[in-house]
């Protein structure tokens, strides 16, 4: 890692990649305060911008945007009881009791703190797992690549919201939609209905635009935006926080710990993460009952995992190519937009610019807490923006990040009709991140097959290729757990909500 | 009887989507048609699977159930509206109509203001909302914007 500190620091050092950074966590920060207004849709939003930069800028002004955005998601969930994003949900059990009890200025305080603070150690996981992942990947043959895709659709299908059913089906639209275009092996044009420029396929961006962004634009125009309790100042109370925090390191590092593992299991987003983290701080704790009253721990145990969450989602994303959660299939197309296929080979071909990107990554997570600290109350102002303003203004920008791609005015079209398709299969119980993912694995997998299907023609058995290499083995046994685990912890699941009820919690 | 409600209806379109993902791989190669294939079939049986479930556990909430469906689909139209007008009038002239229309629309609840001041507060939004990103992208960062069929 050392013999790239040079490229490193060259990078870093740039006033434009730090200005650049600051400004991406503060825009992130502003938008993740938004109710409605996800992580990633500020990504999808902002990534217009990026085209024209250089991909070390990019990636920089991309990774702080992210972790601004999960933050930012904090302040609306502290303030008016709504999470400016998914991720946040946990942090309202808690951070709004706080600001009722005229704690705000506490709850605000200690997201920050914990927030940064679970974010360095993501970021920590993210610089030193990438590589080993991407080391151990570097073994993968086609069959593997075919398995590990197969692995990314079942758990996302498993562990997204909502019926398994409809997740598996959501995964199977999403294939379909990746062998839009001319076949990557075959090398016949499939699905493309006389559309010339529909043969290099499906434009990612796009797609993942419209399902993200246009779904979440149109139920804004439902939400009433809820008025605002009053911020008021404490002296000292970050120096109190911090110290508060840093002696608990064992539920810093549960909650830490909980995020990551979350963040690299594709699909399962910070929302996961932070219920997750939420459960075991109440289950641990030897006052349950304050949990829910208002009681700091909460908001530190869920704003610890879901900006731990943001470095494990990248882990899968930079070594295998494949994103851990949506804003990082974001970041994927941003990437691709760049001309850099993420993988294995990333680390080997461009080190350099990987470790550019984790360096700048932990740092954008001490800007965070900076701002953080110094203006998230200033930041909670924008939640009075109203929404009349706000929405059509991001259809105006998801219409110019759609045609910038490529210039081509079919993007723009099947970005409303996609868009407008993902409203209703959302309100249908079919949640978008299994379909996004399944046109992300789709190439994947379907490379994957066709090669090893060549491979075992040429050895003369093709099923030996599947079913007999070790890794293959091992990613079909991880295939079946995640489809029969979360059957079981269902079964568990309900015997846990059961005896909550009981215990009134 | 079972009464029909929105996930027969869609495990029945869902149905039609497989079988017909699965014909339009008629006359392709082996390597071009394994993978749609495959998964054709995999979602027409998850689409029956589906289906069987909707008739035997039908569910008693309705699709779009405590939603405005009135703004909805005002928003929807517009929005197919404003893809329309760009192709016609160009990226400018369309957003800015889009964004005027949707901002006065959308205030439309707005009792604290009168009518006059909906229509400047959202032609003041759309125009610098439009010329600023439209500046932005066409001069800044050289994106070249549809110009329309009308001025193209």
């Amino acid at each position: 890692m050392l013999e790239f500190l040079p490229d490193v620091l060259s990078s870093l050092t740039q006033p434009l990649n730090m200005l650049l950074l600051c400004v991406g966590v503060l825009i992130g920060i502003v938008v993740g305060a938004l109710p409605g207004l996800t992580a990633t849709m500020a990504l999808a939003l902002l990534l217009p911008f990026t085209f024209t930069m250089d991909s070390d800028t990019s990636l920089i002004t991309m990774g702080g945007l992210y972790i601004g955005g999960i933050y930012g998601g904090c302040i609306s969930a502290i303030l008016i009881n709504t999470p400016g994003t998914p991720s946040a949900i946990a942090t309202t059990f808690d951070g709004y009791p706080m600001t009722k009890k005229g704690k705000a200025s506490q709850a605000l305080a200690a997201a920050a703190i914990s927030s940064g603070i679970g974010g360095i150690i993501g970021g920590l996981a993210l610089l030193f797992l990438t590589p080993v992942l991407a080391d151990w990947a570097l073994n993968f043959g086609p069959p593997e690549y075919f398995w590990v895709a197969i692995l990314g659709l079942t758990m996302i299908a498993t562990l997204s919201s909502g019926s398994m059913l409809k997740g598996l089906i959501g995964g199977c639209i999403g294939l379909l939609l990746g062998t839009v275009g001319i076949s990557p092996v075959g090398g016949e044009s499939r699905y493309t209905f006389g559309f010339s420029q529909l043969q290099s396929g499906l434009e990612l961006i796009v797609i993942l635009i419209a399902f993200f962004c246009i779904p979440e634009v149109i139920s804004m125009i439902e939400n009433n935006v809820k008025s605002q309790e009053g911020v008021k100042r404490e002296k000292g109370i970050v120096k109190t926080l911090f110290f508060y925090i840093i002696k608990k390191p064992f539920f810093i590092i549960r909650s830490s710990v909980i995020g990551i593992i979350t963040g690299i299991i594709p699909g399962a987003g910070g929302n996961v993460a932070s219920l997750l983290s939420y459960d075991a701080a109440v289950r641990f704790s030897n006052d349950k009952k304050s949990f829910g009253q208002g009681k700091v721990d909460g908001v530190v145990a869920s704003e610890t995992s879901n900006n731990a969450e943001v470095g494990g989602s990248l882990v899968p994303l930079l070594s295998l190519g494949i994103p851990g959660a949506p804003p990082a299939a974001i970041i994927l197309g941003a990437l691709m937009m760049q001309g850099i296929t993420p993988g294995p080979d990333l680390m080997s071909q461009q080190p350099g610019l990987v470790y550019t990107f984790l360096i700048a990554f932990v740092i954008a997570n001490v800007v965070m807490i900076m701002f953080g600290l110094m203006g998230s109350k200033y930041i909670g102002k924008v939640l009075s923006i109203p929404v009349s303003y706000l929405a059509p203004s991001i259809v105006f920008l998801t219409i110019i990040g759609s045609y910038a791609i490529r210039n081509n005015f079919l993007d723009v079209a099947l970005l409303i009709g996609f868009g407008l398709l993902a409203y209703v299969m959302k309100n249908a119980g079919f949640n978008p991140a299994p379909i996004v993912l399944g046109l992300i694995l789709g190439p994947i997998a379907e490379r994957g097959l066709a090669q090893s299907m060549l491979l075992g023609e040429a050895s003369g058995n093709v099923l030996a290729l599947f079913f007999s290499r070790p890794i293959s083995i091992v990613l079909m046994l991880l295939c079946v757990l995640s489809i029969f685990l979360p059957l079981l912890s269902k079964l568990l699941g309900s015997k846990y909500d059961d005896s909550q009820e009981k215990l009134g919690a | 009887m079972q009464k029909v409600n929105y996930n027969t209806i869609s495990s029945v379109i869902l149905i039609i989507v497989a079988c017909l993902a699965i014909w339009e791989t008629k006359g392709l190669s082996e390597m071009s048609y394994v993978f749609p294939r495959t998964i054709g079939l995999i979602l027409l049986i998850l689409s029956i699977a589906y289906y069987i479930k909707s008739m035997i556990k039908s569910s008693s909430s309705k699709l779009f159930e405590g939603i405005n469906k009135r703004k909805v689909v005002i928003m929807s139209l517009s929005m197919i509206g404003y893809v329309i007008l760009i192709s016609l009038f160009g990226f400018l002239m369309a957003s800015m109509l889009f964004i005027g229309w949707m901002t006065w629309y959308l205030q439309q609840h707005n009792t604290d203001k009168s009518n006059k001041a909906k229509i400047v507060h959202a032609s003041i939004s759309s125009i610098s909302i439009s010329i600023f990103f439209f500046v932005l992208f066409r001069y800044v960062f050289v994106v070249p914007l549809p110009s329309g069929l009308l001025f193209g």
